[in-house]
């Protein structure tokens, strides 16, 4: 067969794989839901701002404390502010926190397991024993631990979290590389002399990329859920800005006179990290060979 | 065995450097003042001289770097900014009540998980599979500080079943082991139990929810698995009863893979456990943390940060060597 040949029907039936995933997505109930939940999320982190009806840092003292209602959806807080539009604003925090802790996470995670699988004989058996390191600490207490020292800000909790976050990808691109090492195009690619990066960038990452997006949108609820509580812990977004986990952090000591202050904010990140997950779980479902198999076969 | 049992030591003890050297490296190789953050800002320049002295601040980092370790392995950590007492004394002070509120999860997580994992395995895609799932996802998903103000909310301010904290003012309890559920039966004073026990229930809640999850979602997994073996088939056509089957043969070893993932359990809890112990005013470590944090009293933190990963290096070390004394194809392929 010719190599455009080869292309073109490998390229229509990736298509025909996604378009498969998809469906599947969609007729799983809990990750149908996922998604819609998501999709109003994004709706809100990209109008939310438009949509808000007031403004979110506006202080006015004589409209403290009032609870939800026609007037204030989600009520005021103790410096009178309007807790849905500080929502509305805040929910951007949430998704850039997301997208920036695990992108960053497998940047450096998808870098470090390709040259360590790449050397693996040499240089590779000392890097890979830095994961190892990094996964004796709880995810959350090196992250606390890590931003404590940067300083509290929610830039500084980001570079915490993008640095307890790569471990796991690195481990994995390792594997992957491994295996993708021993194939014959990279043989072959070897054989032709081609350079390393060459290799590297050429026929071992774009092959091992599908595990990698895999697992990244599997972690990304977990990222949301870690980036607002380091929000709640007071080392994340700092006053006044509307970040949820900080909102949450603001109302407690209120809880048993304004429950709102807290509770709302709160449920918002229960939801947004629970549509995730749940399309998550729809995801390893999707791609379960035993499942796609039953439905090819409808 | 004892080949494996060295390698994991080794590869424990290059853990517990790498550890250490992290530490070192944030305490004093970024480019941060370090005696500034850690006398506090109002410190005059004499104090800080002082400071640098000292801990050696003014010496080559080589130096440094091997004070750093001797004063490790003298057990010295520093002393805490906010308390002025020693780091250690602290840490072990306040441990064994995340001890308690971890222990206390861990079990709630057990108790709730298998009983869920098997009845999921049984009765696999039917509806009671479908719930068990969406609850192990909403445990996973729920923000703990969120779950315990809630908590907080309906059974302390609402209903008062449940309180915050450790222990009630008015109940004097002395120390055996700080645990004060295990403490109170020691001393047999019965009034102390009920109150540690309805100090403990929203906290443990709301750290084993997660914990339950994992805990189902893995007993669920090898519980299928094993259902379909031969050795099941056979037992069962040999017409052992379906519950001796079932509770002799299938969950005995289904609960090997569920070993292997405590190590990770042990990660969540700890993790859960300084969120909650923040939220019930429960005196542990994750609560010292916390209140360090405000007063960004880094050894206090660093303090923290490396005891946490010593805790956490033994006990995946154990949970590795527990695996494999359980799982026969490990234990026969080590002889």
């Amino acid at each position: 067969m010719p190599a455009s040949t080869e292309r073109i029907v490998g390229k229509s039936s990736k298509l025909r794989e996604f378009k498969l995933t998809l469906l599947l997505l969609w007729k799983n109930n809990v990750s149908k839901i996922g998604l819609i939940v998501i999709a109003i999320f994004l709706f809100v982190c990209i109008l939310g701002p438009v949509l808000a009806p007031r403004d979110p840092y506006a202080i006015d003292v004589s409209l403290a404390k009032i609870p939800p209602g026609a007037r204030f959806w989600f009520g005021t807080d103790l410096l009178g502010r309007d807790i849905f539009s500080r929502m509305l604003h805040g929910a951007i925090i949430s998704l850039a926190s997301g997208l920036i802790i695990v992108g960053m996470g497998v940047f450096i995670g998808v870098t470090i397991g390709l040259i360590s699988g790449f050397f693996h004989r040499s240089i590779g058996q000392i890097l890979m024993r830095l994961p190892d390191i990094f996964l004796a600490f709880p995810t959350l207490v090196l992250a606390i631990s890590l931003a404590v020292t940067f300083g509290p800000s929610l830039t500084n909790a980001l570079i915490a979290m993008s640095l307890v976050y790569w471990p796991p990808f690195a481990r994995l691109m390792y594997g992957e590389t491994l295996s993708i090492m021993e194939s014959d195009y990279v043989k072959f690619a070897k054989t032709l002399n081609q350079s390393p990066t060459r290799i590297m960038l050429r026929h071992v990452l774009p092959n091992a990329v599908s595990p990698i997006i895999i697992q990244a949108s599997l972690d990304f609820g977990d990222a949301i859920l870690l980036a607002a509580v380091l929000g709640f812990l007071g080392l994340g977004a700092q006053p006044p800005s509307p970040e949820w986990g900080a909102m949450v952090a603001q109302g407690r000591n209120y809880l048993f006179d304004f429950w709102w202050m807290s509770i709302i904010p709160g449920s918002a990140i229960f939801l947004v990290t629970l549509a995730f997950n749940f399309l998550g779980d729809g995801i390893r479902d999707a791609l379960d060979p035993n499942i796609r198999r039953i439905k090819k076969a409808d | 065995m004892i080949r494996l049992l060295f390698k994991r030591l080794m590869l424990t003890l290059v853990v517990i450097w790498g550890v250490t050297t992290v530490s070192f490296i944030t305490m004093h190789v970024l480019p941060r003042d370090v005696a500034s953050a850690m006398v506090g800002p109002n410190a005059t320049p004499e104090q800080l001289e002082k400071f640098r002295h000292d801990w050696g601040l003014d010496r080559p980092i080589s130096e440094q770097y091997f004070n750093f370790y001797s004063r490790i392995l003298k057990g010295d950590l520093g002393t805490s900014i906010r308390t002025h007492r020693s780091v250690v004394t602290e840490l072990v002070d306040h441990f064994p009540a995340t001890f308690e509120l971890a222990l206390a999860a861990l079990l709630f997580g057990l108790i709730m998980g298998i009983p869920l994992g098997v009845f999921s395995a049984l009765h696999r895609n039917k509806w009671f599979d479908h719930f068990n799932r969406v609850y192990s996802l909403l445990g996973v998903s729920i923000p703990n500080f969120w779950l315990g103000l809630l908590l907080l909310f309906f059974f302390y301010f609402k209903l008062n079943v449940f309180l915050p904290g450790h222990l009630s003012m008015h109940i004097s309890l002395k120390r055996i082991t700080g645990l004060v559920v295990l403490d109170s039966i020691l001393r047999g004073n019965f009034r102390a139990f009920v109150d540690a026990v309805r100090h403990l229930v929203m906290p443990s809640f709301a750290v084993g929810l997660a914990v339950t999850g994992y805990i189902s979602r893995q007993i669920r997994t090898s519980m299928i698995e094993i259902l379909e073996s031969d050795y099941i088939r056979a037992a069962k056509s040999r017409g052992i009863p379906f519950s001796v089957v079932l509770f002799k043969h299938a969950l005995k070893n289904s609960l090997i893979p569920t070993v292997s993932i405590l190590g990770v359990l042990v990660g969540r809890l700890l993790s859960g456990a300084i969120v909650a112990e923040v939220i019930f005013a429960w005196p542990g470590i994750g609560y010292v943390a916390y209140l360090s944090i405000l007063k960004a009293d880094q050894p206090m933190i660093l303090g923290f940060t490396f005891f946490v990963a010593i805790v956490y290096s033994i006990v995946t070390f154990f949970v590795d060597i527990t695996y494999g004394l359980l799982n026969p194809k490990i234990r026969h392929a080590m002889r």
